[in-house]
């Protein structure tokens, strides 16, 4: 039984991966969850073809800058519940040297993701992976199966009961409000907490062997902070860390995209931009890169 | 060293190629032990000096217990080595609540209230340490000599044995829990040819598709069962969330406890079966006697009968419940939460009690059907209390349940839900089937259900998680 089972396996394996070698088909897959669309982000990065001119690094935060927005060719290697230090790690690791690499700032004191990391560097798998695509993160048949059509049906299904409880309706607005100031609550206890003696030069120390590592390949290195609530912008938290940075990398030396201190941006939660705000600093972003000739 | 990594794999085929060796056959207890220390210390170096000091209290308390004649002495070694057992326990385990719970200064450095609340949790302390108490009650208890008398024999091998019953690597964190009557006299020379492969390689295959095909999966879906995030979600969203996390915790424990049934055989070891489709029972007390089957005989056997059962009066028999379910509830985690989940079930098994029809009657199917879906609903809401220790947040939840039927639902996570929890509901209805008809599925299909689940592990596997029981 057991070599018939492994046998059966291997012939499934062998056929799907022929099924994805069908471009339209792959692009029916949508990923699960965020930490999934994390580890498909660090599988495709040293397959992308060809490789991108620029890549931002960060957070959930600058995960919202849309690629379409910087009208150029980058490819987002920001990572929801992560800092810039994966996308850092992936890029060193990989042979591809971007011509600019933007760094957002805010979650400097978020450490590398060691599960990514070792989900996209997994030795033998990660060499197999050009070559049988079912062994990427993105192609998992759930992503088809249930993203594709379990989604629809769910979607049906919920249509054809709808007799049995109200009609939805949009998310009232005092609902929205509550739960944006618990969250912004959240955020701000959060942000009140100093980090520990040495914590910030620790980060900075490492961020500066990565900057000169890119460097020293011609990479250009863009600091990006992301903007914010203006409630939580001053806290002790992301001032000390702002200011350890600017120290460490001084904009009379490093190229800094900050926000306008005059405009106000609009969150969803306090910390991430709407679509339209965060298309709005792509804009500014591609400007500022314009200005400064490092756009092709 | 968690049981999804290339570290426990290596661990595991070194072990495996040494112990069957002919020239090593002699050292085969040693080498389980030294596999064991390995995968123990792995994660938490310092920490197997304790594991090594609860081996010697139980070794020694044990020895003398059954070295011994006078019933007197006996019985001081046994309160002896019980109470050392609950000493390490509820220092190391219980310290913490213990400072909190007490309201001591937790913050500066120096005073008691921060050396308890800073004390380093040991992987799988519960679990060792309900394995040694087995042991100390069962050398005391055991009167005649049968099959599965542990024997008396020089201090050395009962320390090396003992060291392999509470080490044993498999089952070292996690469970099941083995009595010492069930695993001592399996405690012998093992032969290549003995190796039941079959067995083994179901239980590891379904282990590992329960643990990274369903329960990973499920992980990153019920991420949002977490205070705030779960405020704005709507009912239907929000319960089919708590369904999955139903269902990510069974696949997750008994998956786990399926690799550790399968490793443990490959070593020619069979450790007890620990669930038994728990989510068909028909009555909470049908239920304990399918989920953790370890702990729930543990429980059974060394405490409930020992206060009394159900011999002395109906009375009794309701605060034993209660107290067997608090620490039971207890058991899982330092937190008052999970007191309070076992209260739940403790009230849950009390009701269903008093209203338990004096005489069996045969009942319709249907009933049964319903009865499932109601033990079934019982029990998912419980875990509500495992995924959000803090009470207020469970309010907070039940209370989103109610106010969110109006808002819209997030069909692409209900229809990934839905679709990593099939397997766990085709689990079940497989067995309903070997019920009724005599097998779960035809034998000649078996290499195709499992080279499926062996795709499904190579193209289809979530994010690692740490098993759900390792924290207790």
């Amino acid at each position: 039984m057991i070599i018939r089972s492994i046998l059966f396996a291997g012939v499934l394996f062998l056929l799907y991966n022929l099924v994805l070698l069908a471009p339209p088909l792959r692009e029916r897959f949508i990923t699960q969850s965020q930490w999934q669309d994390n580890m498909a982000k660090a599988q495709e990065y040293p397959l992308a073809k060809p490789s991108k001119q620029g890549v931002i690094v960060g957070s959930s935060l600058a995960e919202r800058l849309s690629t379409t927005s910087l009208q150029t060719d980058f490819y987002n290697l920001s990572m929801s519940g992560e800092g810039p230090f994966t996308g850092l790690e992936i890029i060193r690791r990989n042979a591809i040297r971007p011509g600019v690499v933007l760094i957002e700032t805010n979650l400097l004191l978020r450490e590398e993701n060691t599960d990514v990391l070792g989900s996209a560097f997994c030795p033998v798998i990660s060499q197999l992976r050009p070559v049988a695509p079912g062994l990427l993160e993105r192609y998992h048949p759930a992503n088809f199966i249930a993203g594709k059509v379990g989604e629809k049906l769910v979607h049906w299904s919920l249509d054809a009961t709808q007799w049995l409880c109200p009609k939805p309706k949009p998310k009232a607005t005092e609902d929205a409000e509550s739960v944006f100031e618990k969250v912004l609550a959240i955020h701000k206890a959060e942000y009140e907490i100093l980090p520990k003696p040495g914590q910030i030069e620790q980060q900075i120390k490492k961020l500066k062997a990565f900057v000169a590592d890119l460097e020293a390949r011609g990479t250009r290195c863009v600091f990006v902070e992301m903007p914010i609530d203006n409630s939580l912008t001053e806290l002790p938290q992301p001032a000390a860390v702002r200011n350890s940075l600017r120290e460490a990398f001084p904009q009379t030396k490093y190229l800094w995209v900050n926000p306008d201190g005059h405009h106000r941006y609009a969150t969803v939660d306090g910390v991430h931009l709407p679509g339209s705000e965060a298309d709005a600093y792509a804009e500014r972003i591609r400007t500022e890169l314009g200005q400064h000739g490092l756009l092709k | 060293m968690l049981f999804n990594s290339f570290a426990f794999v290596l661990l595991v085929l070194i072990t495996f190629c040494l112990f069957y060796a002919p020239r090593l056959r002699a050292l085969q207890t040693y080498l389980l032990i030294a596999a064991s220390l390995a995968f123990y210390a792995y994660g938490q170096p310092m920490l197997v000096f304790l594991l090594l000091f609860s081996i010697l209290i139980n070794a020694t308390s044990s020895y003398f217990i059954l070295n011994r004649s006078s019933l007197a002495i006996k019985r001081l070694w046994a309160i002896l080595g019980v109470g050392m057992n609950l000493a390490v326990l509820l220092f190391y385990k219980y310290g913490p609540l213990a400072a909190v719970t007490f309201g001591m200064n937790t913050k500066d450095e120096g005073s008691l209230g921060h050396f308890l609340f800073t004390l380093p949790l040991p992987i799988g302390i519960s679990f060792f340490t309900f394995q040694g108490i087995s042991l100390v009650v069962d050398v005391f208890r055991q009167k005649e000599d049968g099959p599965q008398t542990i024997r008396h024999q020089s201090v050395w091998h009962h320390f090396v044995d003992t060291a392999l019953f509470k080490g044993f690597f498999p089952q070292l964190i996690a469970g099941p829990i083995m009595k010492a009557h069930d695993f001592y006299p399996q405690i012998k020379p093992k032969y290549f040819r003995e190796i039941r492969w079959d067995a083994a390689f179901q239980a590891l295959v379904s282990g590992y598709f329960l643990k990274m095909v369903v329960a990973d999966n499920l992980k990153d879906l019920t991420y949002w069962i977490a205070y705030p995030y779960f405020l704005h979600l709507s009912t239907f969203t929000l319960l089919t969330m708590l369904f999955g996390f139903s269902m990510q915790i069974f696949a997750d424990f008994a998956g786990y406890s399926l690799i550790a049934i399968g490793t443990a055989r490959l070593f020619g070891y069979e450790l007890m079966q620990n669930f038994n489709f728990p989510y068909i029972s028909q009555s909470l007390s049908e239920f304990w006697q399918r989920w953790h089957i370890s702990l729930s005989s543990w429980l059974r056997d060394y405490l409930y009968i020992p206060l009394g059962g159900n011999r002395k009066g109906n009375l009794r028999t309701y605060l034993n419940l209660m107290i067997v379910m608090t620490l039971g509830g207890l058991w899982h985690g330092a937190a008052w939460s999970y007191a309070v989940w076992g209260v739940y079930h403790g009230c849950g098994l009390a009701v269903e009690r008093f209203f338990r029809p004096k005489k069996k009657t045969a009942q319709p199917e249907r009933f049964s059907i319903l009865r499932m879906l109601l033990v079934f609903s019982f029990v998912t809401l419980g875990w509500l209390l495992f995924k959000l220790p803090n009470f207020t947040h469970v309010i907070a939840f039940v209370q989103a349940c109610f106010a969110n039927v109006s808002q819209v639902s997030d069909t692409r996570l209900i229809a990934f839900i839905l679709f990593y929890s099939a397997p766990v509901i085709g689990y079940h209805l497989a067995h309903l089937r070997k019920q009724r008809l005599g097998e779960a599925i035809p034998a000649h299909w078996a290499p195709f259900a499992y080279g499926t689940c062996l795709f499904a592990l190579l193209v289809n596997s979530g994010s690692p998680g740490a098993f759900i029981y390792f924290q207790f």
